[in-house]
């Protein structure tokens, strides 16, 4: 049987994260400006880091919040999805999580359209909703994503 | 030169043919599934047979120039197992080609630094532009 996952929306993207690798979700009250965050937690010399503005802190640590789809913002009615993979968290805006789902049907995505996105994506459920597509959480883990 | 069977089709107001056994089938489609953070020419992907999922690309962006037309059809062509689709905007019939047909070289604006135009086909009615799919994904 496949494995659960939970089914967000980014955008008209529909995009799916494996149930065992999320954290925590949370809701925009939990955002913290880079301005409030304790002394020490942004690294010197990372412009990754300084150029997030908007933080959580999940399970003992602080992480910025990147879009996984660049131009995406946050707004009062985003969420906030935190994976992790081996140890490391990854904190990304979404505009609604749909629901925790397992899917049926899933696909490869295509190895010749992988050149042509920056989105790290594993592969394709066919969704009563649409098409959803599979973050391959190993790769996004060790993408710097836009803010 | 032996006969060959070309279909032809058209996209961005550009006539093109290709040999029909390269071309695995047209589908008709009403929209295209984006992907997050796509490039061009890469426009999309779609859901096909055999639980595959079909890219679909701009024909003229990978020939070097932009194109944003949409159309309704999508040829595909490549392997059985890794197919690959191009929307186009109309089909032309299929013909026959041999000696006494005319094909001069190719001098028009697209890119071609993998041999992917073979030239011009020179017709009754016009010109169509000889494409060598399988040769598109080399560069």
């Amino acid at each position: 049987m496949a494995d659960r996952v939970v089914i967000v929306r980014i955008g008209t993207h529909l995009v799916s994260v494996p149930f065992g690798q999320i954290d925590e979700i949370l809701g925009t009250d939990r955002i913290n400006s880079i301005e409030d965050l304790p002394e020490g937690v942004v690294q010197e010399g990372s412009s990754s880091q300084a150029s997030s503005r908007h933080w959580v802190y999940s399970r003992g640590t602080w992480l910025p919040v990147k879009a996984l789809i660049p131009g995406t913002g946050v707004s009062s009615s985003s969420q906030i999805v935190v994976a992790r993979w081996e140890g490391t968290g990854k904190a990304f805006v979404v505009d609604q999580v749909l629901g925790i789902e397992t899917p049926g049907k899933t696909a490869p995505f295509p190895e010749r359209a992988r050149p042509f996105t920056d989105i790290p994506i594993a592969g394709i459920h066919f969704w009563k909703k649409g098409i959803v597509l599979e973050l391959d959480l190993s790769r996004l883990i060790s993408l710097d994503l836009g803010n | 030169m032996p006969e060959r069977r070309l279909i032809s089709f058209t996209v961005g107001g550009f006539r093109f043919a290709a040999p029909i056994e390269a071309v695995r089938e047209v589908v008709n489609i009403t929209s295209i599934v984006a992907v997050p953070g796509a490039r061009r020419p890469l426009e999309g992907i779609l859901p096909y047979r055999d639980n595959l999922v079909l890219p679909v690309f701009s024909l003229l962006d990978l020939l070097g120039a932009r194109h944003d037309e949409p159309g309704n059809l999508v040829v595909v062509t490549g392997p059985k197992d890794d197919p690959v689709g191009f929307r186009v905007q109309g089909m032309g019939g299929v013909m026959v080609i041999g000696d006494k047909d005319e094909i001069v070289p190719y001098e028009g604006g697209l890119r071609s630094p993998g041999e992917e135009i073979k030239g011009v086909l020179k017709k009754t009615g016009g010109e169509l532009i000889l494409l060598e799919m399988d040769r598109l994904f080399e560069h």
